[in-house]
Protein backbone atom coordinates (compact mmCIF):
# COMPACT_ATOMS: atom_id res chain seq x y z
CA UNK A 1 0.00 0.00 0.00
CA UNK A 2 2.76 2.59 1.33
CA UNK A 3 5.60 0.82 -1.13
CA UNK A 4 4.05 2.76 -4.56
CA UNK A 5 4.04 6.21 -3.28
CA UNK A 6 7.51 5.67 -1.57
CA UNK A 7 8.93 4.51 -4.79
CA UNK A 8 7.53 7.49 -6.68
CA UNK A 9 8.54 9.88 -4.46
CA UNK A 10 12.40 7.95 -4.33
CA UNK A 11 12.51 8.44 -7.94
CA UNK A 12 11.38 11.44 -7.90
CA UNK A 13 14.49 12.62 -5.35
CA UNK A 14 17.11 10.89 -7.85
CA UNK A 15 15.51 12.15 -10.97
CA UNK A 16 16.05 15.73 -9.39
CA UNK A 17 19.44 15.23 -7.96
CA UNK A 18 20.61 13.63 -12.12
CA UNK A 19 18.72 17.19 -13.22
CA UNK A 20 21.07 19.02 -11.26
CA UNK A 21 23.82 16.80 -12.19
CA UNK A 22 22.83 17.09 -15.78
CA UNK A 23 22.70 20.68 -15.45
CA UNK A 24 25.71 21.07 -13.66
CA UNK A 25 27.81 18.97 -16.93
CA UNK A 26 26.16 20.93 -18.81
CA UNK A 27 27.75 24.07 -17.53
CA UNK A 28 30.88 22.64 -17.14
CA UNK A 29 30.88 21.22 -20.87
CA UNK A 30 29.69 24.85 -22.27
CA UNK A 31 32.43 26.88 -19.98
CA UNK A 32 35.23 23.84 -20.88
CA UNK A 33 34.07 24.86 -24.77
CA UNK A 34 34.38 28.51 -24.10
CA UNK A 35 37.92 28.19 -23.00
CA UNK A 36 39.36 25.79 -26.10
CA UNK A 37 37.60 28.18 -28.22
CA UNK A 38 38.80 31.27 -26.99
CA UNK A 39 42.06 29.15 -26.83
CA UNK A 40 42.04 28.76 -30.56
CA UNK A 41 40.64 32.13 -31.43
CA UNK A 42 43.93 33.22 -29.47
CA UNK A 43 46.32 30.48 -31.10
CA UNK A 44 44.79 31.57 -35.02
CA UNK A 45 46.00 35.17 -34.02
CA UNK A 46 48.89 34.27 -33.02
CA UNK A 47 48.31 34.95 -29.73
CA UNK A 48 48.92 33.06 -26.57
CA UNK A 49 47.75 32.42 -22.70
CA UNK A 50 50.65 32.96 -20.37
CA UNK A 51 51.09 30.28 -17.53
CA UNK A 52 48.65 32.44 -15.09
CA UNK A 53 45.76 32.33 -17.95
CA UNK A 54 45.49 36.11 -17.33
CA UNK A 55 47.93 37.67 -19.44
CA UNK A 56 47.43 37.42 -23.87
CA UNK A 57 50.88 37.29 -24.94
CA UNK A 58 51.48 38.23 -28.51
CA UNK A 59 54.71 38.48 -30.90
CA UNK A 60 55.16 40.23 -33.50
CA UNK A 61 57.97 42.25 -35.83
CA UNK A 62 58.75 42.98 -39.61
CA UNK A 63 61.31 41.64 -42.10
CA UNK A 64 62.74 45.16 -43.73
CA UNK A 65 65.46 44.77 -46.69
CA UNK A 66 66.36 48.21 -47.95
CA UNK A 67 69.10 49.40 -50.70
CA UNK A 68 70.71 52.68 -50.56
CA UNK A 69 72.48 54.39 -53.60
CA UNK A 70 74.35 58.00 -52.44
CA UNK A 71 76.55 60.40 -53.90
CA UNK A 72 78.66 61.06 -52.33
CA UNK A 73 78.36 57.81 -50.19
CA UNK A 74 77.67 59.33 -46.03
CA UNK A 75 75.26 59.69 -43.30
CA UNK A 76 71.38 61.21 -44.15
CA UNK A 77 71.50 62.65 -40.53
CA UNK A 78 71.47 66.71 -40.34
CA UNK A 79 74.93 66.51 -37.79
CA UNK A 80 76.79 64.56 -40.71
CA UNK A 81 76.00 64.91 -44.18
CA UNK A 82 79.20 65.18 -45.89
CA UNK A 83 81.30 68.59 -46.98
CA UNK A 84 81.80 69.48 -50.17
CA UNK A 85 85.68 68.02 -49.69
CA UNK A 86 84.40 64.11 -47.92
CA UNK A 87 82.77 61.60 -49.51
CA UNK A 88 83.50 58.75 -51.82
CA UNK A 89 81.50 57.90 -54.99
CA UNK A 90 77.85 56.21 -54.24
CA UNK A 91 78.36 52.32 -52.94
CA UNK A 92 75.17 50.45 -53.05
CA UNK A 93 73.91 49.23 -49.25
CA UNK A 94 72.21 46.57 -48.67
CA UNK A 95 70.71 46.11 -45.23
CA UNK A 96 68.41 44.00 -43.11
CA UNK A 97 68.88 45.82 -40.03
CA UNK A 98 66.29 47.65 -39.78
CA UNK A 99 64.05 44.28 -39.12
CA UNK A 100 62.26 44.46 -35.78
CA UNK A 101 61.01 42.04 -32.99
CA UNK A 102 58.72 42.65 -30.77
CA UNK A 103 56.57 40.91 -27.41
CA UNK A 104 53.49 42.37 -25.89
CA UNK A 105 51.43 41.31 -23.25
CA UNK A 106 48.15 42.74 -21.67
CA UNK A 107 47.56 41.88 -18.41
CA UNK A 108 43.94 42.60 -16.20
CA UNK A 109 44.74 44.41 -12.70
CA UNK A 110 42.10 46.35 -11.02
CA UNK A 111 43.83 49.83 -12.70
CA UNK A 112 42.77 48.18 -15.85
CA UNK A 113 45.13 46.63 -18.64
CA UNK A 114 48.81 46.61 -17.61
CA UNK A 115 49.88 47.02 -21.34
CA UNK A 116 54.43 45.67 -21.57
CA UNK A 117 56.25 45.46 -24.59
CA UNK A 118 59.93 44.79 -25.43
CA UNK A 119 60.79 45.79 -29.00
CA UNK A 120 64.03 45.38 -30.97
CA UNK A 121 65.59 46.09 -33.95
CA UNK A 122 69.46 44.95 -35.23
CA UNK A 123 71.08 48.53 -35.08
CA UNK A 124 73.67 47.09 -32.42
CA UNK A 125 77.19 46.72 -33.03
CA UNK A 126 77.46 45.95 -37.16
CA UNK A 127 78.46 42.94 -38.63
CA UNK A 128 80.50 42.30 -41.26
CA UNK A 129 79.58 42.70 -44.57
CA UNK A 130 82.21 40.53 -46.07
CA UNK A 131 80.98 37.41 -44.38
CA UNK A 132 78.12 37.08 -42.57
CA UNK A 133 76.67 40.47 -41.77
CA UNK A 134 75.73 39.80 -38.42
CA UNK A 135 74.62 42.58 -36.84
CA UNK A 136 73.46 42.90 -33.03
CA UNK A 137 69.70 44.03 -31.43
CA UNK A 138 69.25 47.24 -29.85
CA UNK A 139 66.90 47.67 -27.69
CA UNK A 140 63.89 50.28 -29.07
CA UNK A 141 60.81 50.13 -26.42
CA UNK A 142 60.82 48.44 -23.09
CA UNK A 143 57.76 49.49 -21.14
CA UNK A 144 54.68 48.76 -19.08
CA UNK A 145 51.47 50.86 -19.07
CA UNK A 146 48.72 50.92 -16.70
CA UNK A 147 46.32 53.20 -15.04
CA UNK A 148 47.50 56.19 -17.26
CA UNK A 149 51.25 55.50 -16.34
CA UNK A 150 53.85 54.52 -18.84
CA UNK A 151 57.13 53.14 -17.00
CA UNK A 152 60.42 52.21 -19.21
CA UNK A 153 62.08 53.36 -22.26
CA UNK A 154 59.88 54.71 -25.26
CA UNK A 155 59.36 57.27 -27.51
CA UNK A 156 59.25 60.21 -25.56
CA UNK A 157 56.35 62.62 -25.05
CA UNK A 158 57.85 65.50 -26.66
CA UNK A 159 57.91 63.73 -30.03
CA UNK A 160 55.99 64.85 -33.02
CA UNK A 161 52.79 63.07 -33.16
CA UNK A 162 52.46 63.41 -36.58
CA UNK A 163 55.36 62.54 -38.91
CA UNK A 164 56.39 62.46 -42.32
CA UNK A 165 55.27 58.99 -44.36
CA UNK A 166 59.02 58.98 -45.20
CA UNK A 167 61.62 55.86 -44.97
CA UNK A 168 64.21 58.41 -44.95
CA UNK A 169 64.66 60.47 -41.67
CA UNK A 170 63.34 63.94 -41.92
CA UNK A 171 66.04 65.61 -41.46
CA UNK A 172 64.27 68.84 -38.49
CA UNK A 173 63.39 65.34 -36.84
CA UNK A 174 62.33 65.91 -33.41
CA UNK A 175 62.67 62.24 -31.98
CA UNK A 176 64.24 60.77 -28.97
CA UNK A 177 63.64 57.44 -27.27
CA UNK A 178 64.45 57.56 -23.51
CA UNK A 179 63.67 55.86 -19.74
CA UNK A 180 60.80 58.07 -18.75
CA UNK A 181 57.27 57.93 -16.21
CA UNK A 182 54.72 59.85 -18.43
CA UNK A 183 51.25 60.05 -16.87
CA UNK A 184 48.47 60.37 -19.00
CA UNK A 185 44.78 61.28 -19.57
CA UNK A 186 42.74 60.85 -22.17
CA UNK A 187 39.37 62.65 -22.85
CA UNK A 188 37.64 61.97 -25.67
CA UNK A 189 39.53 62.96 -28.79
CA UNK A 190 41.70 64.94 -26.33
CA UNK A 191 45.25 63.40 -24.37
CA UNK A 192 47.32 64.83 -21.84
CA UNK A 193 50.90 64.17 -20.91
CA UNK A 194 53.15 64.81 -18.11
CA UNK A 195 56.42 63.45 -18.73
CA UNK A 196 59.81 62.82 -16.35
CA UNK A 197 62.45 61.89 -18.63
CA UNK A 198 66.17 61.12 -18.91
CA UNK A 199 67.91 64.12 -18.67
CA UNK A 200 71.38 64.51 -21.17
CA UNK A 201 73.04 67.55 -21.39
CA UNK A 202 75.45 68.32 -24.88
CA UNK A 203 77.30 71.29 -24.80
CA UNK A 204 79.66 72.78 -27.72
CA UNK A 205 83.04 73.74 -26.74
CA UNK A 206 85.27 76.40 -27.96
CA UNK A 207 87.02 73.61 -30.29
CA UNK A 208 83.67 72.64 -31.99
CA UNK A 209 83.22 69.85 -30.35
CA UNK A 210 79.88 68.50 -28.55
CA UNK A 211 80.53 67.32 -24.68
CA UNK A 212 78.22 65.77 -22.67
CA UNK A 213 79.37 66.46 -19.26
CA UNK A 214 76.76 63.68 -17.65
CA UNK A 215 76.07 65.90 -14.47
CA UNK A 216 72.35 66.05 -14.38
CA UNK A 217 70.60 66.37 -11.67
CA UNK A 218 67.01 66.58 -12.92
CA UNK A 219 64.52 64.75 -15.05
CA UNK A 220 63.51 66.61 -18.19
CA UNK A 221 59.75 67.46 -18.16
CA UNK A 222 57.72 67.21 -20.55
CA UNK A 223 54.10 68.42 -21.15
CA UNK A 224 51.92 68.02 -24.12
CA UNK A 225 48.32 67.87 -25.59
CA UNK A 226 47.32 65.63 -28.08
CA UNK A 227 44.25 66.06 -30.36
CA UNK A 228 42.55 63.82 -32.87
CA UNK A 229 39.87 65.54 -34.16
CA UNK A 230 37.80 64.83 -37.28
CA UNK A 231 39.70 67.09 -39.57
CA UNK A 232 43.12 65.25 -38.51
CA UNK A 233 45.61 65.24 -35.86
CA UNK A 234 47.53 68.06 -33.75
CA UNK A 235 49.79 68.21 -31.17
CA UNK A 236 51.71 70.67 -29.15
CA UNK A 237 54.25 69.64 -26.77
CA UNK A 238 56.30 71.55 -24.14
CA UNK A 239 59.78 70.79 -22.79
CA UNK A 240 61.92 71.90 -19.62
CA UNK A 241 65.05 71.10 -18.87
CA UNK A 242 68.47 72.16 -16.60
CA UNK A 243 71.22 71.63 -18.60
CA UNK A 244 74.29 71.63 -15.98
CA UNK A 245 78.19 70.89 -16.07
CA UNK A 246 80.17 70.04 -12.69
CA UNK A 247 84.12 70.68 -13.55
CA UNK A 248 83.24 68.93 -16.96
CA UNK A 249 86.14 68.37 -19.00
CA UNK A 250 86.33 69.72 -22.79
CA UNK A 251 87.20 68.05 -25.75
CA UNK A 252 90.94 68.92 -25.62
CA UNK A 253 90.99 67.54 -22.05
CA UNK A 254 90.74 70.74 -20.16
CA UNK A 255 89.13 69.93 -16.70
CA UNK A 256 86.87 72.69 -15.66
CA UNK A 257 87.38 73.76 -12.06
CA UNK A 258 83.97 75.61 -11.79
CA UNK A 259 80.33 74.05 -12.23
CA UNK A 260 76.97 75.89 -13.62
CA UNK A 261 73.70 75.30 -15.16
CA UNK A 262 71.05 77.17 -17.05
CA UNK A 263 67.63 76.38 -17.82
CA UNK A 264 65.79 75.63 -21.43
CA UNK A 265 62.66 75.29 -22.79
CA UNK A 266 61.46 74.05 -26.10
CA UNK A 267 58.07 74.24 -28.46
CA UNK A 268 56.90 71.64 -30.63
CA UNK A 269 53.76 72.10 -32.58
CA UNK A 270 52.83 69.08 -35.22
CA UNK A 271 49.60 68.50 -37.08
CA UNK A 272 47.90 66.26 -39.77
CA UNK A 273 45.33 67.67 -41.96
CA UNK A 274 43.28 65.76 -44.14
CA UNK A 275 43.13 67.39 -47.64
CA UNK A 276 41.22 66.73 -50.81
CA UNK A 277 40.26 62.97 -51.02
CA UNK A 278 42.46 60.65 -49.03
CA UNK A 279 45.59 63.12 -49.14
CA UNK A 280 46.61 64.83 -46.04
CA UNK A 281 49.20 67.60 -45.79
CA UNK A 282 51.70 67.91 -42.60
CA UNK A 283 53.81 70.33 -40.67
CA UNK A 284 55.79 70.46 -37.60
CA UNK A 285 57.54 73.60 -36.09
CA UNK A 286 60.27 73.68 -33.41
CA UNK A 287 61.69 76.19 -31.87
CA UNK A 288 63.57 76.43 -28.31
CA UNK A 289 66.38 77.92 -26.31
CA UNK A 290 68.52 74.94 -25.05
CA UNK A 291 66.40 72.17 -27.18
CA UNK A 292 69.88 70.72 -28.00
CA UNK A 293 69.41 66.97 -28.87
CA UNK A 294 65.49 67.34 -29.17
CA UNK A 295 65.81 67.96 -33.01
CA UNK A 296 67.75 66.78 -35.68
CA UNK A 297 69.57 63.46 -34.08
CA UNK A 298 71.76 65.69 -32.11
CA UNK A 299 73.16 67.63 -34.99
CA UNK A 300 72.85 71.19 -32.31
CA UNK A 301 74.30 71.26 -28.84
CA UNK A 302 71.88 73.26 -26.48
CA UNK A 303 74.25 75.55 -25.40
CA UNK A 304 77.85 76.84 -25.48
CA UNK A 305 80.33 76.42 -22.34
CA UNK A 306 83.65 78.32 -21.99
CA UNK A 307 86.60 78.02 -20.65
CA UNK A 308 85.76 79.17 -17.42
CA UNK A 309 82.80 76.65 -16.96
CA UNK A 310 79.64 79.34 -17.84
CA UNK A 311 76.73 77.88 -20.11
CA UNK A 312 75.31 80.16 -22.36
CA UNK A 313 72.42 78.30 -24.11
CA UNK A 314 71.48 78.47 -28.05
CA UNK A 315 68.61 79.10 -29.86
CA UNK A 316 67.83 76.00 -32.15
CA UNK A 317 64.55 75.97 -35.03
CA UNK A 318 63.10 73.65 -37.49
CA UNK A 319 60.44 72.89 -39.27
CA UNK A 320 59.04 70.47 -41.89
CA UNK A 321 56.02 69.96 -44.45
CA UNK A 322 54.90 67.65 -46.65
CA UNK A 323 52.05 66.62 -48.98
CA UNK A 324 51.13 62.83 -49.38
CA UNK A 325 48.93 62.28 -52.50
CA UNK A 326 47.08 58.79 -52.88
CA UNK A 327 47.63 57.49 -56.86
CA UNK A 328 45.33 54.85 -56.14
CA UNK A 329 44.30 52.80 -52.71
CA UNK A 330 47.74 50.73 -52.88
CA UNK A 331 50.15 53.89 -54.52
CA UNK A 332 51.13 56.70 -52.73
CA UNK A 333 53.80 59.21 -52.96
CA UNK A 334 54.77 61.84 -50.21
CA UNK A 335 56.82 65.12 -51.49
CA UNK A 336 58.33 66.48 -48.22
CA UNK A 337 60.65 69.69 -47.50
CA UNK A 338 62.70 70.30 -43.84
CA UNK A 339 64.98 72.65 -42.35
CA UNK A 340 66.49 73.01 -39.17
CA UNK A 341 68.98 75.30 -37.92
CA UNK A 342 70.93 76.90 -35.11
CA UNK A 343 72.85 79.85 -33.54
CA UNK A 344 76.10 79.05 -32.57
CA UNK A 345 78.07 80.82 -29.97
CA UNK A 346 80.72 83.23 -31.33
CA UNK A 347 83.01 82.09 -28.96
CA UNK A 348 83.41 78.93 -30.78
CA UNK A 349 87.55 79.69 -31.82
CA UNK A 350 88.63 76.47 -33.00
CA UNK A 351 87.43 74.21 -36.09
CA UNK A 352 84.14 75.71 -36.83
CA UNK A 353 83.74 73.57 -39.45
CA UNK A 354 82.70 70.79 -37.15
CA UNK A 355 79.85 73.52 -35.57
CA UNK A 356 76.82 72.32 -37.54
CA UNK A 357 74.55 75.67 -38.34
CA UNK A 358 71.70 74.56 -40.88
CA UNK A 359 70.73 71.44 -42.55
CA UNK A 360 67.48 70.89 -45.45
CA UNK A 361 66.18 67.78 -47.07
CA UNK A 362 63.94 67.32 -50.08
CA UNK A 363 62.27 63.90 -50.19
CA UNK A 364 60.10 62.25 -52.74
CA UNK A 365 58.45 58.70 -52.82
CA UNK A 366 56.61 56.23 -54.22
CA UNK A 367 54.94 54.07 -52.13
CA UNK A 368 53.25 50.32 -52.89
CA UNK A 369 50.82 47.61 -50.75
CA UNK A 370 50.75 44.87 -53.36
CA UNK A 371 49.04 42.70 -50.58
CA UNK A 372 48.15 42.83 -46.30
CA UNK A 373 51.48 43.88 -44.64
CA UNK A 374 53.66 44.75 -46.98
CA UNK A 375 54.94 48.18 -48.48
CA UNK A 376 57.39 48.49 -51.37
CA UNK A 377 58.99 52.06 -51.78
CA UNK A 378 61.14 53.85 -53.57
CA UNK A 379 62.46 57.34 -52.36
CA UNK A 380 64.59 60.08 -53.31
CA UNK A 381 66.57 62.01 -50.81
CA UNK A 382 68.54 65.62 -51.02
CA UNK A 383 70.26 66.81 -48.05
CA UNK A 384 72.34 69.87 -47.76
CA UNK A 385 74.37 71.10 -44.53
CA UNK A 386 76.18 74.28 -43.31
CA UNK A 387 78.48 74.39 -40.73
CA UNK A 388 79.99 77.43 -38.78
CA UNK A 389 82.88 78.56 -41.21
CA UNK A 390 79.95 78.43 -43.99
CA UNK A 391 81.46 75.15 -45.76
CA UNK A 392 78.44 73.25 -47.08
CA UNK A 393 77.92 70.08 -48.64
CA UNK A 394 75.20 67.77 -49.67
CA UNK A 395 73.95 64.61 -50.73
CA UNK A 396 71.93 62.95 -52.96
CA UNK A 397 70.44 58.99 -52.04
CA UNK A 398 68.02 56.77 -53.50
CA UNK A 399 66.53 54.34 -51.72
CA UNK A 400 64.42 51.25 -52.27
CA UNK A 401 63.07 49.34 -49.08
CA UNK A 402 60.84 46.16 -49.22
CA UNK A 403 59.02 45.31 -45.58
CA UNK A 404 56.41 42.87 -44.28
CA UNK A 405 54.90 42.46 -40.98
CA UNK A 406 54.19 39.31 -39.21
CA UNK B 1 45.38 43.68 -39.92
CA UNK B 2 44.99 46.81 -41.03
CA UNK B 3 44.65 45.31 -44.66
CA UNK B 4 41.53 43.99 -43.77
CA UNK B 5 40.33 46.68 -41.98
CA UNK B 6 41.24 48.52 -45.50
CA UNK B 7 39.33 45.97 -47.18
CA UNK B 8 36.37 46.19 -44.53
CA UNK B 9 36.13 49.90 -45.02
CA UNK B 10 36.58 50.11 -48.48
CA UNK B 11 33.07 47.57 -48.53
CA UNK B 12 31.37 50.27 -46.32
CA UNK B 13 32.43 53.42 -47.60
CA UNK B 14 30.69 52.04 -50.78
CA UNK B 15 27.93 51.13 -48.37
CA UNK B 16 25.27 50.57 -51.01
CA UNK B 17 23.40 47.44 -50.63
CA UNK B 18 20.53 46.49 -48.19
CA UNK B 19 18.43 47.21 -51.56
CA UNK B 20 17.69 45.17 -54.68
CA UNK B 21 19.46 45.54 -57.60
CA UNK B 22 16.95 46.76 -59.66
CA UNK B 23 15.81 49.54 -57.04
CA UNK B 24 19.54 50.14 -56.64
CA UNK B 25 20.02 50.89 -60.60
CA UNK B 26 16.26 52.55 -60.30
CA UNK B 27 17.57 55.16 -57.53
CA UNK B 28 21.22 55.77 -57.56
CA UNK B 29 20.96 58.16 -54.41
CA UNK B 30 20.28 55.26 -52.35
CA UNK B 31 24.11 54.50 -52.24
CA UNK B 32 25.73 56.77 -50.10
CA UNK B 33 29.85 57.13 -49.25
CA UNK B 34 31.20 57.92 -46.73
CA UNK B 35 34.61 60.25 -46.94
CA UNK B 36 35.53 59.97 -43.25
CA UNK B 37 35.56 55.77 -43.60
CA UNK B 38 37.46 56.01 -46.50
CA UNK B 39 40.43 58.02 -45.08
CA UNK B 40 39.79 56.03 -41.81
CA UNK B 41 40.40 52.95 -43.87
CA UNK B 42 43.48 54.41 -45.72
CA UNK B 43 45.06 55.54 -42.37
CA UNK B 44 44.41 51.87 -41.04
CA UNK B 45 45.95 50.15 -44.29
CA UNK B 46 49.55 51.92 -43.97
CA UNK B 47 50.76 52.03 -40.71
CA UNK B 48 52.76 49.58 -41.87
CA UNK B 49 55.13 52.66 -42.76
CA UNK B 50 55.19 54.22 -39.52
CA UNK B 51 58.93 53.93 -38.64
CA UNK B 52 58.90 55.75 -35.63
CA UNK B 53 56.06 54.25 -33.47
CA UNK B 54 55.65 51.96 -30.89
CA UNK B 55 53.91 48.63 -31.38
CA UNK B 56 51.82 49.27 -28.05
CA UNK B 57 51.16 53.26 -29.92
CA UNK B 58 50.63 51.68 -32.93
CA UNK B 59 47.54 49.52 -31.11
CA UNK B 60 46.48 52.40 -29.27
CA UNK B 61 46.35 54.41 -32.56
CA UNK B 62 44.12 51.16 -34.63
CA UNK B 63 41.83 51.33 -31.60
CA UNK B 64 41.46 54.54 -31.44
CA UNK B 65 40.15 54.36 -35.44
CA UNK B 66 38.29 51.00 -34.25
CA UNK B 67 36.22 53.72 -31.85
CA UNK B 68 35.76 56.20 -34.75
CA UNK B 69 34.75 52.86 -36.93
CA UNK B 70 32.44 52.25 -34.49
CA UNK B 71 30.84 55.70 -34.16
CA UNK B 72 30.89 55.49 -38.36
CA UNK B 73 28.86 52.17 -37.97
CA UNK B 74 26.38 53.40 -35.69
CA UNK B 75 25.71 56.65 -38.10
CA UNK B 76 25.71 53.87 -40.75
CA UNK B 77 23.24 52.19 -39.25
CA UNK B 78 20.74 55.59 -38.55
CA UNK B 79 20.70 56.45 -42.14
CA UNK B 80 19.98 53.18 -43.11
CA UNK B 81 17.29 52.86 -40.61
CA UNK B 82 15.74 56.17 -42.18
CA UNK B 83 15.96 55.25 -45.51
CA UNK B 84 14.29 51.78 -44.70
CA UNK B 85 11.22 54.26 -43.43
CA UNK B 86 11.52 56.70 -46.44
CA UNK B 87 13.07 55.85 -49.75
CA UNK B 88 13.15 52.24 -49.23
CA UNK B 89 9.98 51.60 -47.90
CA UNK B 90 7.94 51.28 -50.96
CA UNK B 91 10.54 49.92 -52.93
CA UNK B 92 11.16 46.38 -51.90
CA UNK B 93 9.15 43.42 -50.65
CA UNK B 94 8.58 42.02 -47.06
CA UNK B 95 11.27 39.40 -47.00
CA UNK B 96 13.61 41.35 -48.50
CA UNK B 97 12.63 44.33 -45.89
CA UNK B 98 13.46 41.31 -43.05
CA UNK B 99 16.69 40.99 -44.30
CA UNK B 100 17.48 44.32 -44.33
CA UNK B 101 16.57 44.73 -41.03
CA UNK B 102 18.40 41.91 -39.91
CA UNK B 103 21.81 42.64 -41.31
CA UNK B 104 21.56 46.73 -39.78
CA UNK B 105 21.07 44.80 -36.74
CA UNK B 106 24.10 42.75 -37.49
CA UNK B 107 25.69 46.07 -38.04
CA UNK B 108 24.82 47.59 -34.94
CA UNK B 109 25.91 44.47 -33.07
CA UNK B 110 29.14 44.62 -34.59
CA UNK B 111 29.55 48.50 -34.30
CA UNK B 112 29.13 47.60 -30.11
CA UNK B 113 31.58 44.94 -30.63
CA UNK B 114 34.39 46.94 -31.88
CA UNK B 115 33.23 49.76 -29.34
CA UNK B 116 33.93 47.06 -26.58
CA UNK B 117 36.96 45.48 -28.08
CA UNK B 118 38.69 49.05 -28.30
CA UNK B 119 37.66 50.29 -24.81
CA UNK B 120 39.33 46.97 -23.70
CA UNK B 121 42.42 47.34 -25.36
CA UNK B 122 41.59 43.94 -27.06
CA UNK B 123 44.22 44.94 -29.87
CA UNK B 124 44.02 40.95 -30.78
CA UNK B 125 40.10 40.89 -30.95
CA UNK B 126 39.92 43.81 -33.17
CA UNK B 127 41.15 41.75 -36.84
CA UNK B 128 38.60 38.50 -36.21
CA UNK B 129 36.21 41.01 -35.53
CA UNK B 130 36.37 43.41 -38.35
CA UNK B 131 36.56 39.52 -40.40
CA UNK B 132 33.09 38.82 -38.88
CA UNK B 133 31.76 42.55 -39.67
CA UNK B 134 33.08 42.16 -43.75
CA UNK B 135 31.25 38.82 -43.88
CA UNK B 136 28.02 40.24 -42.63
CA UNK B 137 28.45 43.26 -45.37
CA UNK B 138 29.58 40.84 -48.29
CA UNK B 139 26.07 38.72 -47.44
CA UNK B 140 23.67 41.54 -47.01
CA UNK B 141 25.91 42.38 -50.95
CA UNK B 142 25.11 39.38 -52.02
CA UNK B 143 21.71 38.89 -50.87
CA UNK B 144 20.44 42.36 -52.51
CA UNK B 145 23.21 42.00 -55.57
CA UNK B 146 25.40 44.71 -54.86
CA UNK B 147 28.44 44.25 -56.75
CA UNK B 148 29.65 47.95 -57.01
CA UNK B 149 31.13 47.61 -53.77
CA UNK B 150 34.16 50.13 -54.53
Amino acid sequence: MFFRPLVGVTLLVCLGWANEELRALEERVAELTKRVDAQQTREQNGNFESADRRSVISVGGRIDLQAALGWPEGSLFAGKIPLSSEGENAQLQMSARDSRFWIKSRTPTPYGPARALIELDFWGSSGDERNTNSHNPRLRHAYVTVGGFTIGQTNSAFNSLVTLDTIEFVINDVFVRQPLVRYTIEKGSVAYDLSFEQPETTLIDKNASIITPQDDQLPDLVAALRYYPAWGEASFALLFRRLSQDRAQLSDGTQLRTKDAAFGYGANLSAKILAYKQDDLRFDLQYGLGLGRYMAYNAFAAGFVDEDGAIELQKSYGAHLGYRHFWTQNLRSTLAYAYAATHNSAKIQNNPQSANKSASSLQANLFWTPFANTLTGLEYFHGTREVQSADSGKIDLARLVFRYEF
Amino acid sequence: MPFKIFLLLVFLAGFSGCSSSSVLSAKKGHKFQSKELKKLMTTLNISIADNYKSELEKDDARLRKALRLSDDLKSAVLKLNVMEKGSLRDKMSREDLLVYRRNTGTLYKSANEIEEIAKNYEAEKLDPAIERLKQSCLSCHAHFGVSNVF
